[in-house]
């Protein structure tokens, strides 16, 4: 009887995804475009969030900025997504906000989105840290075993190719880029819900 | 002098041939077990109808065994050929004959026969004591029983025993004989390691006959008397518990030939669990449930016996240097050694078309139908073995695809076909034969269940939906559904299910290869088989982990090793006490002994 109770009230923890408020994104990126970046952020005078670190070694004050992520190929589902989560290779920081979307916090399973233990029964692939040699043919393998239709999002500017020399992008088809380092669990799943056809706003 | 006698002697005889040649030897056995099997089929006059049954059964797992033989045994010493022939001739004489001192010497034959056959392989030594210690525990309390009731009545033959007054305790004596030697709770350690450990041919012959002479033994004296209640009280609980825990270790194991000694432990449970069943329901005067319930002993006895036998005939195939799962090599089986294993395998596992099949529900059914006695606390004792027993069957499922799944199945791929397929095809035709025809079987036990409970076994035959009647088991009197239907609905509706997905475009497959989490690790292992079992029920395996290796040990066998320890100390400090000094002395004590008696009897004189 509790479970459907339960299920049937739900507490909502965060507001999201029905506003985001600022405060739920961290002070990131800079305000205006930097001249250069160690890290190759700016290309042809223009950032790309994506690659941004927050490191601040532009000078540049920050600011907040919320477009951040970039879904191109979004599934047309209505429900559950379903989401395998695989490191290739990360400092574990990213590791640590994927982990707090099943917290009671943000709670991913209120939105329909689910963790699966295997590829075989994912929608999404979650991607996060630089492809190190041992896990690219298992990045390889977790891709080809996943059912169609199926999309990759890769999360934090080690995966989207700007800390090191590699990005996941070179073994993979990528559909989708969570920015950051590591990037918000509200940003995650907000390019998780997009990625699902269901933006919020 | 009949022919079963002339039979026997030609055993005995055939164990004198491996001086000139071992295969000969085998061949004799082939020829004599196929004598044997016809005239117990077409000319069984001289023979009671019981040992009829059990013959029948022991001729037809001989002959698959002594033509496996052939060409299996061309390494070992040539005792074993000799103890594989003799131990036969011991079992013929058991069922022979109706008189005890024969009966225990046809029972000292063949114990002390396949002995000498497990010593036949190196470094078996310790197991074959085993085999011998509880072999002897077993032969002395039957004679324990046996003695009592000679005495007491003055008769050496089973005949003359009825209505001893002693008959209850003389009973559970000579019954619990025959349960040691059936590997009953507490004592079923030694069967595993005894039978493993043997060279294949004779593990068959062990696991399959020789423990069936113990259940023969059993119902021997059952038919002359029937015992008290609290007989088949403990036989239901030991037995119980017997199945149980030999399923459980059975399932357990990676150790080719232990798995089928566990798997034998565990059927001889269950037949122990009926036969205390039989007899609660006959002594509270439900002749209909003991009919059925000896019907089903008898018909899982055949179940076990003949697919056991093939089994671990399989099993010393797939054998090879450590005798574990993984080892399996590709080219030891023929297609139809393959076969073989998985007929045998599935029979085990209660699957049907096979007699396993059959035998499980019979047997389940016996012993969930106890509410149809008055007294509560047995209804519960039997609905509690019962679901012991039934719980019993799903995890021989887990055992035997095991043995499929990483035996059979990878040890296939041999050309050409030898002289131990005929074997292999003989026992697959018998046991498909006896799984769809059942009837027969059922003719067969007749006399044995009518003298029991007056009723007969073919009474459970019956006809409907248009099969002939005489095909169909249903437990007639107490119970409405046969494994016929059973087996009929079940099937039909996985069919039709699987026909209406498939048709309707519904299942759509794409063979992907299996997640392990990105690590290469293609084999499957066999422990990773039952790793569920061991890590849940790690109270009753002392399961523990090394390295991320499971690890288990069987507690009661650990238990048994401590005790033989204590026993083998003590033996030492008594002979350290007792005989100091050197052997010669002690040897001259003796003779001057033997030398005092003699010259004071010649003075008494
Ligand atoms: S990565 Fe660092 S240096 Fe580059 S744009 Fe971002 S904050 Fe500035
Ligand atoms: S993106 Fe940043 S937080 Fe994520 S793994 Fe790379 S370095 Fe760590």
């Amino acid at each position: 009887m509790w479970i459907i109770k339960g299920l049937r009230k739900g507490v909502i923890t965060s507001d999201y995804p029905k506003k985001v408020s600022d405060e739920e994104l961290p002070p990131s990126f800079p305000l205006e475009t930097p001249k250069e970046c160690p890290f190759g952020a700016v290309k042809d005078g223009k950032l790309d969030p994506k690659k941004c670190l927050n490191c601040r070694l532009c000078n540049v004050p920050f600011g907040r900025k919320l477009d951040v992520d970039d879904v191109r190929n979004p599934l047309d589902f209505k429900r559950s997504l379903h989401v395998f989560f695989l490191d290739v290779g990360t400092c574990h920081a990213c590791n640590r906000e994927v982990a707090q979307l099943q917290g009671p916090y943000y709670d991913v399973h209120r939105l329909g989105i689910f963790f699966t233990p295997t590829p075989k029964h994912a929608d999404v692939l979650l991607v996060a840290g630089c492809p190190t040699d041992g896990m690219v043919p298992v990045l390889k393998e977790a891709y080809e075993l996943m059912p169609e239709p199926k999309r990759v999002l890769v999360l934090g500017a080690c995966a989207n190719g700007s800390l090191c020399r590699r990005k996941v992008e070179d073994f993979v088809p990528v559909d989708g880029y969570v920015s950051g380092c590591p990037p918000s669990p509200v940003q995650i799943i907000r390019g998780l819900l997009k990625m699902a056809g269901r933006d919020a706003e | 002098m009949n022919v079963y006698y002339i039979i026997t002697l030609g055993f005995a005889l055939a164990s004198l041939l491996p001086l000139a040649s071992r295969k000969l030897t085998y061949w004799t056995d082939a020829a004599l077990s196929a004598l044997l099997l016809g005239v117990l089929l077409f000319k069984p006059e001289s023979i009671d109808g019981t040992a009829r049954y059990f013959a029948l059964i022991s001729a037809i797992v001989w002959l698959t065994a002594s033509l496996y033989s052939v060409d299996y045994d061309d390494h070992y010493p040539r005792t074993l050929a000799a103890s594989f022939s003799m131990a036969i001739a011991g079992m013929l004489l058991i069922l022979l004959t109706e008189d005890a001192v024969t009966f225990l010497v046809g029972w000292e034959v063949m114990t002390v026969a396949s002995y000498l056959g497990i010593t036949a392989k190196e470094k078996e030594g310790r197991n074959a004591y085993r085999f011998l210690a509880f072999g002897e525990l077993s032969a002395l309390l039957i004679l324990a029983g046996f003695g009592l009731l000679s005495i007491q009545s003055g008769s050496v033959h089973f005949s003359g025993w009825k209505g001893s007054p002693l008959w209850n305790v003389a009973f559970f004596l000579a019954t619990l004989g025959f349960a040691v030697k059936m590997a009953i709770f507490p004592f079923h350690v030694w069967l595993p390691k005894a039978h493993g450990n043997a060279p294949a041919n004779l593990s068959a012959q062990l696991s399959a006959v020789l423990t069936l002479m113990g259940l023969y033994g059993m119902v021997r004296m059952l038919l002359i008397q029937r015992p008290a209640d609290w007989i088949g009280v403990f036989f239901l609980l030991f037995g119980g518990l017997t199945a149980i825990l030999g399923a459980a270790y059975a399932a357990g194991t990676d150790h080719v030939k232990k798995l089928p000694g566990y798997s034998t432990v565990e059927n001889d449970g269950v037949l122990l669990a009926l036969f205390g069943g039989a007899v609660v329901a006959l002594n509270y005067g439900n002749a209909t449930l003991a009919a059925f319930t000896l019907l089903a002993l008898l018909f899982f006895a055949f179940a076990h016996s003949v697919a056991k036998g093939l089994l671990f005939l399989i099993a010393g195939r797939l054998e090879n240097g450590t005798g574990r799962f993984p080892e399996v090599v590709r080219g030891r089986l023929s297609l139809l050694g393959v076969l073989a294993g998985y007929a045998s395998a599935l029979s085990l596992a209660g699957i049907p078309p096979f007699p396993g099949f059959l035998g499980e529900w019979l047997g389940l059914e016996s012993l969930l139908q106890s509410f149809k006695l008055p007294d509560p606390g047995m209804r519960i004792l039997l609905m509690l073995v019962g679901s012991l027993v039934a719980l019993t069957a799903g995890i021989a499922g887990v055992a035997m695809s095991k043995m499929i799944t990483h035996g059979a199945q990878k040890a296939g791929g041999r050309k050409g076909y030898g002289v131990e397929d005929a074997g292999y095809l003989f026992a697959v035709s018998v046991l498909l034969l006896v799984g769809i025809l059942p009837g027969f079987l059922f003719g067969l036990v007749n006399p044995t269940v009518e003298a029991f409970s007056g009723l007969k076994a073919t009474e459970f035959l019956g006809g409907a939906l248009g099969i002939k009647g005489g095909f169909l088991v249903v437990a007639k009197g107490f119970g409405g559904i046969s494994p016929t239907y059973l087996f009929l609905i079940v099937s039909l509706s996985a069919l039709g299910t699987y026909a209406v997905i498939r048709g309707a475009g519904i299942l759509k497959t794409r063979h992907v290869r299996a997640w392990s989490g990105g690590l290469i690790n293609p084999e499957y292992p066999p422990i990773a088989h039952s790793a569920i079992l061991l890590v849940t029920e790690g109270w009753l395996y002392g399961t523990r982990e090394e390295s991320g290796r499971l690890y288990w040990k069987e507690r009661f066998s650990l238990a048994y090793d401590r005790l033989s320890k204590g026993y083998l100390s003590f033996s030492e400090w008594f002979r350290h006490g007792l005989m100091r000094g050197s052997d010669s002395v002690y040897v001259a004590y003796i003779l001057l002994a033997a030398v005092s008696v003699f010259l004071y009897l010649l003075w008494a004189l």
